[in-house]
């Protein structure tokens, strides 16, 4: 006795196809899970650069030995800030030759008195009676390129002191 | 007869179950469940998210303002290092990830440069006075140093794992760098950091 298969009835097809559909949606495009999630934001304070603040105005006093003789004009400020240098620039007034540059670097704390001797060998001096401008302006040691937006400008002259020599005297010749 | 029927419908049975099957090993069909649901003699209670920064923020999102995360008087080459705790108030591993945006006139290309140190400590050195001052971060950054002028990932996926009831600490470093233009003199900056924390599904 021989057993023949029996075609599949319609029925089974049909579960067939829903059953393909089904595992095919459960399994493939998009995903419909969801997740747990938490947003939080935190915001700083504020970062400020620091402003490069400048010098008061130098006060100026003529110094040097017996009977003035190779004096020199002392500017005397201020130190505004331990993180302070100052740039000086002495510019001969009637021809605007810069006659000597350089920086002054304190030692001290903020509020110590910084000085710059103005004297003849300085500014090589050559001719008596020349006015020279003083230019002082404050910068950042650590950050040279950054300086205060202002300058102060002390005027000075030289002196021709008899069989001495120049002298370098404050204020407008 | 009935016997053939009984085997269809057993056989349907076991397809059926395993489709089903099918579909949970897939992971396609559980959802955020936001509520409890009683059944009699038994509570289903869902799980709790909850991601807190030095212990602010309980619940879902809300914005901390870390005021102590400023410096004034900022010159080039200073930094300051920063640190917070992230931590996982609720019941459910999650994973961080994390934006910064910087905002204001020091926020530029050579202005301030951030770095973010996912499980780093933060060490400060120097001071404001002697404009010393010097930030670090322990451990791998995860950003920078760099400027964050626009939204940027500074915690990247897949994030920081944080377990429940664990914490990580985060070090945010701050700096001025030494090549900052004079112009920057006086600008000021903020930032914002945004974290999402999601749930890990896997141990």
């Amino acid at each position: 006795m021989s057993m023949q298969p029996s075609p599949k009835p319609r029925w089974w097809r049909r579960f067939a196809v829903l059953a393909v559909t089904c595992v095919a949606a459960m399994t493939a495009g998009t995903a419909a899970w969801a997740v747990f999630n938490d947003q939080a934001t935190m915001t700083s304070g504020t970062f400020t650069a620091h402003t490069v603040t400048s010098q008061a105005a130098p006060v100026c006093s003529n110094q040097g030995g017996v009977l003035g003789l190779l004096g020199f004009a002392r500017l005397t400020w201020t130190h505004v800030d331990a993180r302070y240098e100052y740039t000086y620039t002495i510019v001969q007034v009637n021809n605007g030759n810069v006659a000597a540059s350089g920086v002054v670097t304190p030692a001290g704390a903020a509020g110590t008195a910084v000085t710059l001797d103005v004297s003849s060998s300085l500014v090589s001096v050559g001719l008596p009676g020349v006015n020279y401008d003083v230019t002082v302006r404050a910068r950042l040691k650590a950050a040279p390129t950054w300086t205060a937006a202002t300058a102060t400008v002390t005027r000075v002259h030289s002196v021709n002191i008899i069989l001495i020599g120049l002298s370098m005297s404050c204020g407008p010749l | 007869m009935r016997e053939r029927t009984r085997g269809r419908w057993l056989y349907l049975t076991v397809v059926a179950v395993v489709i089903a099957a099918s579909g949970a090993v897939a992971g396609r069909a559980w959802a955020y469940w936001n509520a409890s649901a009683t059944a009699p003699g038994t509570s289903l209670t869902a799980g709790r998210l909850d991601l807190t920064i030095n212990g602010n923020l309980p619940g879902f999102g809300g914005t901390f303002a870390n005021t102590a995360m400023s410096a004034t008087g900022l010159i080039p080459t200073e930094s300051v290092a920063f640190q917070v705790t992230l931590q996982n108030a609720g019941n459910v591993r999650f994973r961080v990830t994390a934006t910064g945006l910087a905002t204001g006139g020091l926020s530029v290309a050579s202005g301030l440069q951030f770095s973010v140190h996912p499980g780093g400590t933060a060490a400060n050195a120097g001071t404001a006075a002697a404009g010393t001052r010097s930030g670090t971060c322990s451990g791998a950054a995860t950003f920078g140093p760099a400027p964050l002028n626009s939204s940027q990932a500074v915690i990247a996926a897949p994030g920081v794992l944080i377990a429940p009831a664990g914490a990580v600490p985060l070090c945010i470093r701050v700096a001025l760098p030494a090549s900052a233009p004079t112009a920057l003199q006086g600008q000021s900056a903020s930032a914002t950091f945004s974290f999402s924390a999601s749930q890990v599904n896997t141990p």
